[in-house]
Parts: C-alpha cells; structure tokens; sequence
C-alpha cells in the first residue's frame, strides 16, 4: 500500500558519522556536502545532529519559508540564518483568499521589514503572502536592501499604494521580479510602472495580475523597449488592441496574461494583435469567441493556458484544446464540462497541472452550462498521465472517478476536489471507498484537499484518510465525517501531516482537541464550521509547550458582508499552531488568544 | 469556500425541503415515510394539537409532554393562547403558511401534528447548532419588507423558548441512490410561520426558526476565491452594460434571470420529478 506512512527518512544516521563534537569530517567538506542538501526537510534532519552540523547548516542555508509569520520570530530567525539570500514568509490563513479572515486579523509585515533593514548581507529575494504590507515597509526595505534586491514577490498583499511601488521602481536596480498578484494596491497613478521601465532594466517578470492597477499602454512599450529581457509580463485590464506596440518590442516575451479585449466581436480590431514568437503562456481576460482565432497561429507551441477569465463556451474550450496539444498547464472554469475534458484527455498528453474553477452557478448564464462530473474527471485520468495538480470543482461524482485517478495518475503530486452544493442529486456518496483507491494510488501525493457535501464521506472513509495518507503533508476537508469518531480515526493515521484546515464538519471541540494531540507532525491547524462553545473551553485540551491557540469566538457582532452583499455571520475559527515566538501580541479583538491558566 | 452566501443555493436546498412538504402533504400518507423524512405518515386526526413549540425541545422530557398539545406560543408572547388552543382543539388542520424570502408558500388543511412533526425535523437539524451561539438579533421579527425578508427579519431568538441542550448531530440522509437532502434545508427558511387563519386567528403567526443557516455547520456555503468572484462581477457588469455580442449569443447575451422566487418554488416540482420518478 504505497500510500502508507514510509519508512523514517535516514539521512540523519546514514550522514552521522561526521558528526559528535570534534569529528573527523573536515569543515569545508560537510560545508560542500551541505550544499547540495536542498529540502528543507533534509537540512532539518542535519541540522539536529550535532552544534556543529547545526552551525554549519546555518550558515549555508540559503532559503527558508516560513509557513505562518507568527511562528517564530523574526530576529530568530535571522540571528539563525545570517546569509539567508531568499525567504519567504506567509500570512494569514488560506481561507483570506475566500473571504473568511477579517481585514484587520494581523499577518504585518512590519516586524520582519525591520529585521530585514539590519544588516542581512546577502538577502535578495523577498517574498510576503497574504500579508499587511504598507508604503513605509517598502520604504524600510528599500532602503536597506533596495541596492541587492533582485526579487520582490507581494502575493496576496494589501496595505500599500503605487507610491510604495515607485519607491521600489526607482531604488532596486537590480530588479528582476516584481510580483504584485491579487495584491489590493491604492492607485495614485501610473508613474511607477514609468519608473519601472526607466529605472529597473534588468526586469524579467512583471506581474500584477487580478490587481486593480491602471497603466499606460506606452508605458508598457517603454518597458518593453528597456527591460531586454522580460519574458513574463502579467497586468490588470488593458485593451489588447492598444499592446500591439508593446508585442512587437518584447521580443523575448514568453507569458503573457490579463489584457482584455473591451468591444467584442471587433475582430477586425484585433486581428492585428501579433504575439511575440517565443509566447507559450497566454491567459487573456475577457476573450470570446471571436477573438479566440488570434490565438490559432501558435496554440499548438503553447505550454501554459489560462482560461478562467475569459467568455468561452464549452465548445470554444473544446475547439481551442484541441489545437494545443503541448499543454502543461490549463486553468479553466468549469463551463469546460465534460466535454472539453474529454478533448484535453484526447489532446494534452503532456498535461501536469490542471485547474478547474467554479464558474458563475447562479444560474441564468448560458454558458455556464458546462459543469464537470465524473465522466470528465474520468477521462481526464485515463488520457493525461502525467499529471501532478489537479483541482476540480465538480457537480457530480462517483468512487469510480476517483478509483480512476488512484490508477492511473502515478505522478500526482496535489489533488483537490470540491463538489458543488447546486445539484440536489449526487450519483454515488459516500465517497470512501474511491477515495481510500485515489490514496492508496497516488503515493506521491503530498497536498490533499476533499471538500463535500454532510453524507459524502462516512466515519470509516475519514479512516481511510488516516491510514492511507501517511506522506501526505497538507490537508483541507471540508463536509467529511459523521461524528467525532471518525475525526479520531482520521487523526490516527496522519502522522506525517503538517498543516490542517477543516471547514464545515460536525466535530465537536473536545474531540478536534484530542485530534489534534494524535498527529504528530502537525504544526497548523484551522477550523471554521464545527460545534463551537462560546468560550472554547474544550479547547484548552489540546494545550502545550509552544502551542498557541486562538479563538475566534461566533459572534454576530462581527458580521460583515461578503462581496456580493450577502450578509456573512462569523462562525467560530480555531487556529493553532506551534510557535517559537510566544504569544501573539497584535490579535485584534475578534481574536482569543487561548492560554493555560 | 466563498464568503458569499448564495441565494441559488439555498433557495435550491430549501426547495427541495418544500417540495418534500408538498408531497407529503399531498399524498398524505405511507409514501411520506419513505421518504426517510421521520414525518409519520398516517394523518392522526385524534390529535388536538392547539400549539406548536417554536423549537421542539432537545429534552425528550419535554417532547414528550409536548406530543399532544403543541404550544403554539409561550405564554409571554401574549397572544391569547388560551383562546386560540380551544378553538383549535375543535380543527385538526390549519393552514401551513411558510414564508420565505419574501416570498409565501400556503399548504391548505396542513395536519397540524404533521406541523409540528415537520418543526420537529427541522429542530433536529438546527439544535445541533444551536450551541455553535445564537446570534441575538435585537430587531423585531418583521415579515412585511419584500426581498429581504432574509436579512431584515432577525428573530428573536433570545425569547424563544429554544432547547438548550445540544442533541447529537444527525448523521447526513443518503438513500440508496446517494441523492442528499439536505434536513437542514429546512433550516433555509428564514420563518416557518403557522397561520390559523380559519379562525380569524390571522395575525396568529408564530416564528419557529428563524435563518438557522447562520447557526448550521452544515449550511455553510461553499466559499469562492475572492478573485473569481471579482472577474465573474465584472464579467456581469459587461454583459449587462455592453450591448450584447450578436453573434455569439450563447457566450455574451445576458440571459434573463429568474425571478427571486423561482428558485425554490419553480424548483420545487422538479426536485419532486428527479427525486420521487
């Protein structure tokens, strides 16, 4: 059962005997050695076995993420890894992405800017996801390390305006990413993709796709004119027809996304559009069916599609796929229905990464007819083998389906599925035994995401979960179990899991307490939808050395309407996670930090 | 996951809920056991029933004294219960009316033990929850604004003589077929409202659950990414301001939607066809 929890990793042994104080091993060559130890994983084991080791992994660690910002401090952190050359820090929980965090829940970045503005000689990349990032961090970060930066990545972020972007254009020479994607910027103007293009010529991906940004479209053909090497350029809305400029200058252009196309059916008008030649990776907004044909000329070198924001129907997306037949990558909303699956299936044999999202289900729109079921989950196992991602939010399913996968997606990596809640009738729940076939299957299956449907995962398939995942790392599972028992169950089998997030489950707090002491390598947990007190009393079973918990009680007085005004009601959040850095100090007021007493 | 309580959904599970009502009612007999729905089929016309309990207590002491006369209000509600319960004791049936999103489904010669069995299944579905901690809206329940009856009509739950203990979750209905109906669907409705009308009785309303989706772990919307959310907005917005894309009509014309009350109501019937066919 290759899905089962492997074998204690051994490189702590096997490399030991350098190891004990005063070993034999010369320092430059464990420092060679450790060079090519790269999973963190790895440099984790090493770093345990002895002062020196420790040492001497701190000094060559290059990179470190830092999965949640309030797991230890920055000064820590740096004081630990004083040549760090790349980090990454992350957030607020997933669940900001959907709406379900508050804004002022905390995740600033301000701390770790001003450990950065010390002295960090060699600190070139910095990324920050789904974090509070304001003008004067960027401002801080600039000055300290503006000189050095080569790659700056705000996924997610908010808090800052285009001036903090302007800083950033005209201190970082040495620029190579800028990545503003989803961000939540203030526009004061335009004058920073201007300073962009002056000031940074060394620019080789651009982004700040799904922002709000407004640009100039000369502004981008200077860029284009400057940066010689820009090979990914990803921008907010911006006529296609007004680009042709900036296309015939990027020559070396490979991805492309965003644009939009503001009259459609004028083909006439963009019929001119000509793509630079090395382009494989296109994603345009808006695109419709008429507009589709200007992709014609090279869809069959593209590796890299990105159809979740455009107006196709399901026969475009079968018409379009099936001219693409060296795909590595295909976004999509779910009105590619089963259809356009089974012409990916037929066509993209190469095919590791497939998404597909939720379309627009409110019914009315024609287009969005599409909808995927098992039939398309089903031939898209069968016909692209190689696939290492898929998500799919799917309005029907069978264990079949999911047996499917289990047998002949070999390399997957990440699998994530989500049933719709429209469609009244399912063909076949529970799901557990197409399930625990998908997990005993996929041994290489690492992130692990199953949200259904009250009846669509029995207590014995939330056992299954347990047995069966033993290398799986991530996990989100949403509407699975019926009673505490099988979260237990579940809790059983996970010994490898790190990081947890539960929506939506009948789960009491005593027993997602007791869960959580059975998996052993967790380190984060979040659950929103369970059987909440007003206190979390129950929560403090779960207590420990470094352990922080936060409760955010159910309180209708933080109700709060969600985008399309809906009204939203909090429900009780749990959060916890081990911590180096002691109590959270700038919890807002919906949030209850819990402590033994 | 989005953030987004959406109106399809719940008008659509709550839908389903009415259709099985409807059906029950209609047929009014064994055929409404089957269902699985815990509703008995056989109409009990010895009952007297008079009132309902708003929210049937979770203490089976308390059902149990409550199995033959149904209270109809707490004595605080001021309602004249005495009147009405003998009035009442002379009819079996009464007119169910339920309201929801503004919008009224009215069962004629509703059994009233049917009524409460029906209150019954939905308290079992929402008293689950019911220690998650009832919101306590301070307004006024009101059933005269439109649309919004959903949002502008917060109980007053506090009042209520709500079961205090928490009754273990009913595990999720799947009959064979695997199709789900979701009990707490129910729970959509933003009142259930028992209107004995045949008597003059007609402001003799009583609220019996009031937007229990708020307190239900298993009515929490599926989120939706925040960026999707935005481009389908924007996406509407450009499909209802540009002129429409003649010649693709499929892809861009702006298709009508349906009236609010369609989507429980008109969807009720077909849920009854894919369900009971």
């Amino acid at each position: 059962m290759g899905g089962e929890a492997p074998e204690p990793r051994r490189l702590t042994r096997a490399l030991s005997i350098g190891g004990g104080d005063g070993g034999w091993v010369p320092e430059e060559m464990l420092h060679l050695v450790m060079g090519f130890v790269e999973d963190p994983r790895d440099r984790e084991a090493a770093s345990l076995v002895c002062r020196r080791w420790h040492r001497i992994d701190a000094l060559s660690r290059k990179h470190v993420t830092v999965p949640f910002c309030y797991a230890v401090s920055p000064a820590r952190l740096l004081a630990r890894f004083p040549r760090l050359e790349s980090l990454a820090v992350k957030g607020k929980p997933r669940a900001a992405m959907y709406g379900l965090i508050p804004d002022d829940w905390g995740a600033y970045a301000r701390p770790w800017v001003t450990e950065l503005a010390a002295p960090l000689e060699c600190l070139k990349a910095l990324q920050l996801r789904r974090m509070v990032v304001t003008d004067d961090d960027l401002a801080e970060l600039v000055r300290a390390r503006g000189h050095m930066l080569q790659e700056l990545k705000l996924d997610k972020c908010t808090g800052f305006s285009t001036d903090g972007l302007r800083l950033v254009a005209r201190s970082c020479r040495s620029l190579r990413t800028l990545f503003l994607e989803e961000c939540q910027v203030t526009d004061k103007g335009n004058e920073w993709i201007h300073d962009l293009a002056a000031g940074c010529p060394v620019l080789a991906t651009l982004n700040f796709h799904m922002t709000e940004l407004e640009v100039m479209p000369a502004d981008l053909e200077l860029l284009a004119k400057n940066c010689k090497s820009l090979i990914s350029l990803k921008i907010s809305d911006c006529d296609l027809s007004d680009l042709i400029g900036f296309f015939q200058f990027a020559t070396t252009l490979e991805e492309f996304a965003g644009g939009t196309f503001n009259e459609q059916g004028e083909l006439a008008k963009y019929g001119n559009v000509k793509f630079p030649s090395r382009l494989c990776s296109l994603g345009l907004t808006f695109m419709g069916t008429n507009e589709m044909p200007i992709i014609f000329p090279f869809s069959a070198i593209l590796k890299k599609l990105d159809l979740q924001y455009t107006f196709l129907t399901t026969e475009d997306h079968c018409q379009l796929i099936a001219k693409c037949p060296n795909l590595l990558v295909l976004a999509v909303r779910n009105v590619i229905g089963d259809r356009g699956l089974g012409v990916v299936a037929d066509t993209c044999k190469k095919l590791q990464r497939l998404r597909i999202e939720r379309g627009d289900d409110e019914g009315g729109l024609q287009e969005e007819q599409g909808g995927v079921s098992q039939v398309g989950l089903t031939a898209i196992a069968v016909g692209c083998r190689e696939l290492k991602y898929i998500a799919a939010y799917v309005s029907d399913i069978t264990n079949g389906a999911l047996e499917s996968i289990g047998t002949f997606c070999k390399e997957l990596y990440d699998f994530r599925l989500v049933l719709l809640d429209r469609e009244e009738r399912i063909t076949e729940l529970p799901l557990d035994n197409g399930v625990r076939a998908l997990l005993r299957g996929c041994t290489k299956l690492r992130r692990f995401a199953l949200y259904l449907r009250p009846g669509g995962l029995s207590d014995v398939g939330l056992g299954y979960i347990g047995q069966c995942s033993g290398n799986i790392q991530y996990m989100l599972l949403g509407n699975v179990g019926e009673t505490d028992d099988g979260l237990i169950r579940f809790a059983l089998g996970c010994v490898n899991l790190r990081k947890l997030e539960l929506r939506s489950c009948c789960f009491s707090e005593q027993a997602l307490a007791l869960a959580m002491l059975q998996m052993p390598a967790l380190r984060y947990v979040w659950v929103e939808g369970y059987k909440a007190s007003q206190t979390g009393g129950d929560l403090m079973l779960m207590a420990r050395p470094y352990w922080n918990i936060e409760f955010t009680p159910p309180n209708p007085e933080n109700a709060r309407l969600a985008e399309d005004g809906e009204p939203c009601v909090d429900k009780a959040q749990i959060l916890a996670y081990y911590s180096l850095a002691g109590k959270r100090l700038d919890c807002p007021q919906s949030v209850v930090p819990l402590y033994p007493a | 996951m989005a953030a987004s309580a959406r109106t399809g959904e719940r008008a659509t599970s709550f839908a389903v809920a009415c259709s099985l009502l409807s059906r029950f009612v209609r047929q009014n007999g064994a055929a409404a056991a089957e269902l699985g729905l815990g509703i008995k089929g056989e109409a009990e016309p010895q009952r007297a029933p008079a009132t309902m309990s708003l929210l049937p207590g979770a203490e089976a002491e308390e059902a149990e004294r409550r199995k033959e006369t149904m209270e109809l209000f707490p004595q605080s509600a001021g309602f004249g219960v005495q009147d009405a319960r003998e009035q009442e004791k002379k009819e079996k049936s009464q007119q169910l009316t339920i309201f929801y999103g503004g919008k009224i489904l009215v069962f004629n010669d509703f059994p009233a033990d049917k009524a409460k069995d029906l209150m019954q299944l939905a308290s079992k579905s929402s008293a689950v929850v019911q220690n998650v901690g009832l919101p306590q809206p301070s307004a006024p329940a009101t059933v005269t604004d439109n649309t919004k009856v959903h949002k502008a009509m917060p109980a007053p739950v506090s009042s209520l003589p709500v079961a205090q203990a928490a009754v273990a979750p009913k595990p999720s209905r799947t009959n064979a077929s695997g199709t789900y109906y979701s009990l707490s669907s129910c729970c959509y409705c933003c009142a259930i409202l028992i209107q004995a009308s045949k008597y003059g009785l007609a402001s003799l309303v009583m609220l019996i659950i009031h937007r229990i989706r708020f307190f239900s772990f298993v009515d929490m919307p599926i989120a939706r990414k925040a960026s999707l959310h935005r481009f389908l907005e924007k996406r509407k917005d450009r499909l209802n301001t540009k002129t429409p894309y003649q010649t693709s009509p499929a892809d861009t014309t702006p298709v009508k939607k349906e009236p609010e009350s369609q989507p429980w109501l008109g969807l009720g019937p077909n849920a009854v066809k894919s369900n009971l066919s």
